[in-house]
């Protein structure tokens, strides 16, 4: 675990009358980015907080760059950068000033860098934080997780209000300032196609529940949904086949391995097979969660044979 | 840096108390001297220590105590519990730092304004004094900004403490006042009940300037004590609060 950027075991957090985070078992790798997906309230805010010790988990324990999560929480946040969902600051310090308050608190702090991004991002430094617009008050928070020279970024929705130049230009630094130095980025959207850019580690929430944590290259490689048609056809899930809808005779499965193997044990089972085709990160996120097609129809039908027995 | 900011916070209020303050005292001192005594300039021994002694409780123990008090829970509006209702507390709660050095750097800022205040007060008023009795009676004057400011700390921890358990500087300063004046008019409903004392922290300010100024035998240490410690129970308390806190 101690090898782990974040590290979680079966986290929890309730509210009242809600289940923010749900047995969370999160493993984010050291000096990737890892894409943290969810709908709105499906509990990745939640979950920051705890790992900040903003919030006290119900059940579980985690560790982040080592450190365990509420014991040693000065130590994750000297080596921690957050931008936070709400992006809200001093409003009557200008963005100089913030710099200043900033700075202080952390060794690594580079001011090179601050200069650079200020310049980067065009922030006005001398206008109170107040009265810059939303795009530029997130370049100010941007500019302040950049500068302090952390091992890990934990990013809740950078992205708010940003132009497609200045987020261009955001992820690029991302990658070639923060990854490329083998430092960590978690970063919590549901702007998938901006994760989809930069990340090497998808971790897909709902519900407080991960749903899916894996390589996002394995999951653009192994990923793939079988439609087929047939009657008797299994119609449960599985570890490997995440989903599975139903409309008359059509069946679509989400496989996440061995898909050409599945269909072919369908084929056995006397399926046509229409389509074996790979799958978007969009695609995967809306079947998961159960909101669009490609595999949702809301009529699963009689139940069969569990699927996992075709894959045995 | 968070000093500060701190300072940054609250120098707006610091400034115009203080100056307000100096004005009451000159204002008060010159009442005392001209209107009560009616001197200006050198009189009758007698006379120039009465004046020193009288304008020392009723400017220093009296009106400065009482404006000290007021700014101390006004001061203590803008302190951490403000940061929730600003949305701001996640910002400064993920700064490596443990969350009992936010509340005793920013409330050790409030007291030293206070102390400041409340020294430059005392100090005003001795340089009154003497430039209108026309010479130095006594030195003592300068000893009450200590009863001064501990008082100011007690009603500035109350707003303190307050705002953090209301996360709002608005509500924490209704919840301190109302405190504040309940603890200012329960001396006043026991009088009923001659075995019942309950202790005020401007009765306390009060005796301590009184007896600065000579006109009592008696300090108040017990009440000293009291104060101290209640003083020190507000940001302890705020801490226990913070540390506990979810934001």
């Amino acid at each position: 675990m101690n090898d782990m950027a974040i590290w979680t075991e079966n986290l929890v957090k309730l509210y009242p009358g809600v289940r923010a985070v749900d047995g969370l078992n999160l493993n984010v790798p050291r000096g990737v980015a890892y894409g943290f997906l969810g709908r709105n309230g499906a509990g990745k805010t939640s979950t920051i907080r705890i790992l900040l010790g903003l919030a006290r988990p119900t059940e579980g324990r985690g560790r982040v760059l080592g450190f365990s999560v509420g014991r040693e929480q000065v130590a994750i946040l000297e080596r921690t950068a957050y931008v936070s969902e709400s992006k809200a600051l001093y409003g009557s310090l200008t963005p100089r000033e913030l710099v200043r308050f900033t700075r202080g608190f952390y060794p690594n702090w580079s001011d090179e860098a601050a200069a650079k991004y200020s310049r980067m991002f065009e922030i006005p430094m001398d206008r109170p934080f107040a009265k810059l617009s939303q795009g530029n008050r997130t370049k100010v928070y941007l500019l302040l997780a950049l500068s302090q020279g952390a091992d890990l970024l934990l990013l809740d929705e950078p992205a708010t209000g940003l132009d497609p130049v200045v987020l261009d230009e955001f992820l690029r630094i991302l990658v070639q300032d923060v990854i490329a130095e083998g430092r960590t980025v978690f970063i919590s959207s549901h702007q998938l196609s901006d994760v989809e850019q930069i990340a090497d580690w998808i971790g897909l929430i709902d519900y407080g529940k991960l749903l899916l944590e894996a390589r996002l290259d394995d999951i653009k490689s192994q990923f793939r949904l079988v439609t087929v048609a047939g009657n008797g056809l299994p119609q449960t899930e599985s570890p490997e086949v995440l989903l599975l809808a139903s409309e008359g005779n059509f069946h679509k499965y989400l496989v996440k391995k061995n898909a050409d193997a599945f269909a072919a044990e369908l084929s056995r089972q006397g399926a046509t097979v229409a389509e074996v085709s790979p799958l978007g990160l969009r695609e995967i996120f809306l079947a998961l969660v159960r909101k669009e097609d490609p595999c949702t129809s809301g009529n699963a039908g009689e139940m069969a044979a569990p699927v996992s027995s075709f894959l045995s | 840096m968070y000093v500060w900011k701190c300072w940054r916070d609250g120098r707006t209020r610091f400034i115009v108390s203080v100056v307000a303050l100096l004005a009451l005292c000159v204002f008060f001192s010159y009442m005392q001297v001209k209107f009560r005594f009616g001197m200006i300039g050198a009189g009758p021994p007698s006379s120039v220590s009465q004046a020193w002694s009288s304008a020392t409780c009723f400017v220093l123990g009296g009106v400065a105590s009482l404006f000290t008090l007021l700014c101390g829970l006004v001061l203590g509006a803008s302190s951490l519990g403000e940061e929730f209702k600003e949305r701001t507390a996640d910002f400064l709660l993920v700064r490596p730092r443990r969350r009992s050095y936010w509340v005793w750097t920013g409330w050790s800022v409030g007291v030293l304004e206070l102390s400041a205040m409340v020294f430059l007060a005392a100090a005003t008023t001795f340089g009154t004094l003497a430039y209108l009795t026309g010479h130095v009676q006594t030195w003592r004057p300068l000893a009450t900004a200590v009863p001064l400011a501990l008082g100011g700390a007690v009603a500035y921890g109350l707003t303190y403490f307050m705002t953090v358990v209301a996360r709002n500087g608005q509500q924490g300063l209704t919840y301190g006042f109302g405190i504040f004046f309940i603890n200012l008019l329960l001396p006043v409903a026991a009088i009923y009940h001659p075995n019942l004392h309950v202790p005020s922290v401007l009765e306390f300010m009060v005796g301590a300037c009184q007896w600065v100024a000579g006109r009592s035998k008696a300090f108040p240490t017990g009440s000293l004590v009291l104060w101290t410690a209640i003083a020190l129970a507000f940001p302890f308390a705020a801490q226990l609060l913070l540390e506990r806190a979810e934001v």
